[in-house]
């Protein structure tokens, strides 16, 4: 359809629009001209991400600006989607007679993800790709070819053609594997391929970590103009990937790895010549190229120190000697067999008392490592993933004084008896690592399904929006029903959690693993085709799967389904998944175990046949045992003023709320949605999740036996069975004529209320102030 | 589809097309047999010769013809094809739907197969098929044939049953039990090929190391004593004795890895490296820490990945595929207007022009049912229904009492005698038949709605004799307009 919004003409890829859409449209606009941020929650299934793109788009071709849109995403098939939603858009755009030529949309992740070369691409181990494809097109590797002339040394043919490549690549949509396709016909590497066309294309999807990991933004993100529009899809983890970015751990291997013994002072000349650049003050000790690129500097760019290298560690010999001793240092460390939590400060302190370093030359640590490395042209060095990984600790740790803390954990399990230390050090505060993005770009919109409490992030993240609104769904038949059970909670918080991290066994708690096994078995009774179950955590669902299985439970479960269970690897899981997928196609139906936070809860969906009912069993409270929660909390607490409590109900919420979402997908799609816990039924739980959510909880179906609950479960699905008859048009679906009388009504009370109040239209934070809003109505 | 032949040493050409087998001779285009092909009652074939015999009824008569084919292979086709028709029409053949007949048949008792016959008893055994059987085709009110014409789906479906496959078990796959003789010392397992199978399909190295050892290097009671002492076998009893695992050993490495996802939707591993994870994740959060669990976990994946082993395409997607899985899966269906007509499936015509000459021809014996006809009258209909409010009323009743029974049976038998009465009185030319089974029908109706009548007029103790009433309302009502029409 097509339609005007506000004078912006829209194409939007579909016949009808959800009256949802067209009002997240419209406030998407409103922020968009107001070169502001915003907030914005949509029912999960409503289509998210199509109505962004196909606002976004239409903006950036109306208007001469072209602003650049940078969509980023949790994980790589959430990417992947993004990618063919936008294909599906520009080639109906194209069906629409909008010319798509030069338009040119691309997706980013890393070398594993993207290689084609028949050799490095199969290689397996953890970055054993990056390594790999290093040694081959590394410049000083591309340097040695050249002298030595054809066939010595050995090149990948698909950088080298992308390097003498003269032609474009032709405009259009790539989604990941297009772009992998694109590359093996015509030989270029499409790593390096979506590297380069990064500053040209119309529209970039990444991830999360492209933009605000500064390990990799630096390289990456670097030249992206301005006045882009940033887009955070699924961001109601968005805090959680902000302190990480900025955090670190050292392990004891970590440590036993970093020898040094592999960097000999042999190529003296070189070394040389790096000396003398250091003196001079040269920050860019090479030129360096995109395919020399370790890491860049961990710390954000602001917050690096624009002089030269302290005179201390400018030789070779002297930096490594010195970055011995630290590692000495923290080995001394890691051997304390109590735990320990100081701020940096006093970290730093101890540093200098025992080993005589100073702040200084540990903030240079990361870069002059990198250096080093260059000079000796050591691409490969099987160790430089922990030495990298101790110097990026030292240079967090001297760079940032407030808002981290440090964490020495000499047990991994608080009943172990043998040490397994780690050094956790720790961002608390998300704001740091998102603030050069908002300082950056003039639109930054962060969107999900589920941000309740809206009023959070903005505290959360550190930034004023203008523009924060929560949709409600609108629905012709109540397509979800949300029923909580009143099954006698787990515990997995609280001062009983002490229970859970050590002897934690589920066994201990009989009467609620056979509830909570009598339940999948009764629901996996009545539930067509697809059935996902999840837990609060690895460990609950690890120990529980156990218990049922020596119940016999598991095997009482195949009579009715199959069973598919989320392992710690990935590619099984996925597997797990495709197969899990068949048998709800199939009509043998099946049950998936899996769990809150985990792998399968981000980014893979259940609608349709694929999950008709999806269990919650407990609540997915994160751990409170953690002590990097607690100290999260702590500061939390102290500095924003957010109640711990709160701050994990409705994190948990979030996430249980997040799980439930994945089963609709469209308003004629059903599904139950099971909360499996007491507590659920309480008040204050209950409101803490999404608005369209709590709109579907009706007093019948709070606090339920599982009895009640297969009996009303029951009704629903039958009725949800038969076709769906009434129209939808007009409630929950609006065609193109009523799109225009919506958007002519909008307009209409729109220009009244400026009239009469001289505009404070859009003000729905009541911390705005005047100002912005009448910017904002002027543009 | 047309088949060259001889027939009578002059060339010509078979064609069957909706329904009807003919003989075409090639010179002079003349059509020299054209029988209904449920007519035809056996075909022969002659060894060696390229001949076809067919018997067919005509006239109440049984006729033959034999055609020459070319080949064998040709002939070989056509009988093929002639089996399947015979086959329909027998009904013997359960993958092709049966017939089903609109109208009701007034016509000489069909043959039924001991097919249809079973799944009739089959579906007698049911309580409320069981009722109304006995109230209106026992007690001789409408025909055992006209009392199914009406249910021919639950028939159709009864005998797909009938017929279904089994597939595999979802249950444990290899589920052996030992027998033991006297003493507990000794365990007997007895293996079926069938069990043999199954052990295969769930574990493949046992079956690489039976195609490796067996016979020449084991003989096959050996190797099944090897299987039954490790651990694929007992690890599904919670028990490992261990004799058996050396042998298997080598074998397992393969086993693995199973194979790549080919939706990249669904790849979680991709996102593993795509970025640098900060803190680690805490205790509860890694996977992988109840050692227990790894193995029974993988067990289970593995198990179900067995049982649906067959339906698994075994090749990657090629490209175009994968682009169309993307895009089915990322599409919002009731956004788009065209949904509705996805949902039915094409109508494959060999020959429109022919189809659409004989469907002209029915219609202009049935009257007038074209698209637009059918369209107006869909439109009112929707009309109606949409202002239709069903004069129902609720009352609450024991669902035990004896007076629900009652009510319920003449309700169902009231309904099954209507429908009878207005498909037996619409007809425009109706047969003595007809109406002698309308006149019937309305008869019983009648006496069916004084004995609802007697049934609401008598005291109970939960209930008023208004709300009993009030539950037949609508069925009175239906009866009161069936009776203006029969009058009128």
């Amino acid at each position: 359809m097509k339609f005007e919004l506000d004078g912006l003409p829209i194409i939007f890829p579909y016949d009808y629009i959800y009256p949802e859409q067209y009002s997240y449209m419209r406030d998407l606009k409103k922020a968009l001209d107001g070169k502001g941020h915003c907030l914005l929650e949509m029912p999960s299934g409503t289509g998210k991400t199509v109505t962004l793109l196909s606002l976004i788009v239409a903006y950036q071709q109306h208007y001469g600006e072209h602003r650049k849109l940078i969509y980023c995403s949790r994980t790589v098939p959430e990417i992947e989607k993004a990618l063919a939603e936008l294909q599906n858009l520009m080639a109906y755009r194209k069906s629409h007679g909008e010319s798509v030529e030069k338009f040119l949309g691309i997706g980013l992740t890393s070398r594993k993800n993207l290689c084609v070369h028949p050799e490095v691409s199969k290689v397996k181990g953890i970055n054993a790709v990056d390594i790999n494809c290093k040694k081959l097109t590394a410049s000083f590797v591309r340097d040695q070819a050249k002298h030595a002339g054809e066939g010595t040394v050995e090149l990948c043919s698909f950088f080298e053609t992308l390097e003498n490549a003269e032609d474009e690549i032709p405009s259009g949509v790539y989604t990941l594997e297009n772009l992998k396709d694109f590359g093996k016909t015509n030989t270029y590497c499409p790593y390096f391929l979506a590297r380069r066309l990064l500053p040209m294309a119309n529209v970039i999807i990444y991830s999360y970590h492209y933009l605000l990991d500064p390990k990799v933004a630096e390289l990456v993100s670097k030249e992206l103009s301005k006045d882009s529009i940033v887009i955070f899809d699924e961001a109601h983890n968005i805090d959680n990937v902000c302190t990480e970015s900025l955090s670190i751990d050292i392990f004891r291997p970590t440590l036993d790895a970093s020898s040094l013994s592999d960097i000999k002072e042999t190529n003296s000349e070189k070394l040389q010549s790096e000396y003398t650049r250091l003196v001079e003050g040269l920050r860019d000790v090479q030129q360096s190229r995109e395919t020399d690129e370790l890491m860049a500097n961990p710390a954000l760019p602001d917050d690096i120190l624009k002089e030269a290298v302290p005179g201390n560690i400018r030789r070779a010999e002297h930096f490594v000697a010195f970055l011995r001793r630290f590692i000495e240092y923290l080995k001394t460390r890691m051997r304390v067999l109590h735990v320990v939590a100081e701020s940096p400060i006093s970290f730093l302190q101890h540093v200098k008392e025992v080993t005589f370093i100073e702040k200084k030359p540990l903030k240079f640590c990361a870069e002059r490592l990198s250096s080093l490395i260059r000079s000796l042209e050591l691409p490969d060095l099987p160790d430089l993933i922990s030495l990298q990984r101790v110097a990026n600790f030292a240079t967090l740790v001297s760079t940032y004084q407030k808002g981290f803390i440090l964490i020495l954990e000499p047990f991994e399990n608080d009943v172990d008896s043998i040490p397994n230390p780690v050094l956790h050090l720790t961002c608390l505060d998300a704001t740091f690592a998102i603030k050069p993005v908002f300082d950056k770009f003039s639109s930054v919109i962060i969107t999900s399904g589920t941000l309740s409490p809206l009023e959070l992030y903005p505290t959360l993240l550190g930034f004023k929006p203008i523009v924060v609104e929560s949709y409600q769904m609108s629905l012709t038949r109540n397509c979800f029903l949300p029923l909580l059970m009143n099954i006698t909670q787990v515990i997995t918080r609280g001062s009983d959690q002490v229970a859970v991290s050590s002897k934690f066994e589920v066994r201990n708690d009989l009467a609620v693993v056979r509830n909570y096994g009598n339940m999948l078995l009764e629901f996996s009774k009545i539930v067509p085709d697809g059935l996902v179950a999840f837990f609060p955590s690895y460990r609950y669902m690890e120990s529980i799967v156990t218990a049922w299985n020596e119940l016999g439970m598991l095997q009482d479960l195949l009579k009715f389904k199959l069973i598919f269970i989320e392992t710690p690897d990935a590619s099984e899981t996925s597997l797990a998944l495709e197969n899990y997928r068949l048998a709800c196609d199939n009509g043998r139906g099946a049950v998936l175990l899996s769990v809150a936070r985990g792998k399968v809860s981000e980014g893979v969906d259940f609608d349709h046949n694929y999950g008709r009912a999806v269990i919650l069993f407990g609540i997915p409270y994160q751990y409170t045992e953690s002590r990097i929660l607690k100290a999260r909390l702590e500061y939390l607490r102290d500095n924003f003023k957010i109640r711990e409590n709160d701050f994990l109900t409705f994190d948990a919420m979030r996430h249980g709320a997040q799980c439930v979402g994945r089963v609709l997908r469209g308003k004629t799609d059903y599904g139950l949605m099971l909360f499996a816990d007491k507590r659920f039924a309480r008040a204050d739980k209950r409101s803490k999740l999404p608005k369209w959510i709590n709109a579907g909880v009706t007093e019948a179906a709070i606090n339920l036996s599982t009895d009640m609950a297969v009996t009303m479960a029951k009704k629903f699905l039958k009725s949800m069975a038969q076709p769906f008859e009434h129209s939808q048009l007009g409630i929950s679906l609006w065609d193109t004529a009523m799109v225009v009388e919506a958007n002519a009504k909008d307009v209409k009370k729109r220009s009244s209320i400026i009239e009469i109040n001289g505009g404070s239209v859009g003000n729905q934070l009541n911390g705005m102030d005047m100002v912005e809003d009448d910017e904002m109505d002027e543009s | 589809m047309q088949y060259p032949c001889l027939f009578k040493k002059k060339p010509g050409f078979i064609q069957i097309a909706y329904e009807r087998f003919k003989f075409i001779e090639a010179e002079q285009q003349i059509v020299k047999l054209d029988i209904p092909t449920d007519s035809i009652t056996a075909q022969h074939v002659a060894a060696g010769k390229p001949l076809l015999k067919i018997t067919f009824l005509a006239n109440e008569k049984s006729n033959d013809r034999t055609y020459t084919f070319e080949t064998n292979e040709e002939r070989d086709n056509m009988k093929e094809l002639l089996k399947k028709m015979i086959q329909q029409k027998d009904g013997s053949n359960p993958g092709t739907p049966a017939k089903t007949s609109s109208s009701i048949s007034n016509t000489a008792p069909v043959l039924l197969t001991p097919e249809e016959l079973h799944s009739r008893r089959v579906l007698l055994q049911k309580d409320e098929l069981k009722v109304i059987y006995k109230d209106l085709v026992i007690s001789g009110l409408i025909t055992e044939e006209d009392f199914w014409s009406s249910r021919r789906f639950l028939l159709d479906n009864q005998m797909f049953q009938n017929n279904q496959k089994k597939g595999t078990a979802s249950s444990s796959l290899s589920n052996l039990k030992a027998s033991i003789d006297g003493s507990v010392q000794v365990q007997k397992y007895t293996l079926s090929s069938e069990d043999i199978h199954q052990i295969f399909l769930e574990h493949p190295s046992v079956r690489r190391a039976f195609e490796d050892n067996v016979p020449h290097k084991k003989t096959e009671k050996e190797f099944w004593k090897y299987y039954l002492q490790s651990k694929y076998f007992h690890r599904n009893r919670g028990k490992n004795i261990g004799d058996g695992n050396d042998f298997f050993r080598k074998y397992e490495v393969a086993d693995e890895i199973s194979g790549e996802v080919s939706n990249k939707f669904l790849d979680l591993n991709a996102t593993a490296e795509d970025h640098f994870i900060g803190n680690e994740p805490d205790i509860t959060m890694k996977p992988g820490k109840i050692l227990a669990a790894i193995p029974l976990i993988k067990r289970f994946n593995k198990h179900s990945e067995a049982v649906l082993q067959k339906y698994k395409a075994t090749n990657q997607l090629s490209n175009e595929e994968r682009d169309k899985t993307y895009t089915k899966e990322i599409a919002i269906d009731d956004l788009d207007k065209n949904l509705e007509n996805e949902k039915f499936m094409e109508l494959n015509i060999r020959d429109p022009k022919k189809y659409f000459e004989s469907q002209a021809q029915t219609n202009e014996q049935n009257g007038r049912t074209i698209q637009a006809d059918y369209k107006k009258y869909n439109e009112q209909f929707k009309e109606k229904i949409a202002m239709w409010s069903a004069p129902l009323s609720s009352v609450n009743i024991h669902e035990n009492s004896t007076v629900f029974e009652e009510i319920k049976n003449l309700y169902t038998s009231g309904t099954e005698l209507l429908r009878h009465f207005w498909s037996s009185i619409n007809f425009r030319n109706t047969s003595d038949k007809q109406r002698e089974k309308c006149d019937k029908v309305y008869f019983a109706l009648k006496d069916l709605e004084t004995r609802a009548r007697e049934l609401s007029q008598m005291e109970y103790d939960d209930l008023t004799q208004v709300q009993v009433e009030g539950l037949f309302k609508s069925l009175f009502d239906s009866i009161k307009k069936a009776g203006a029409k029969y009058k009128s």
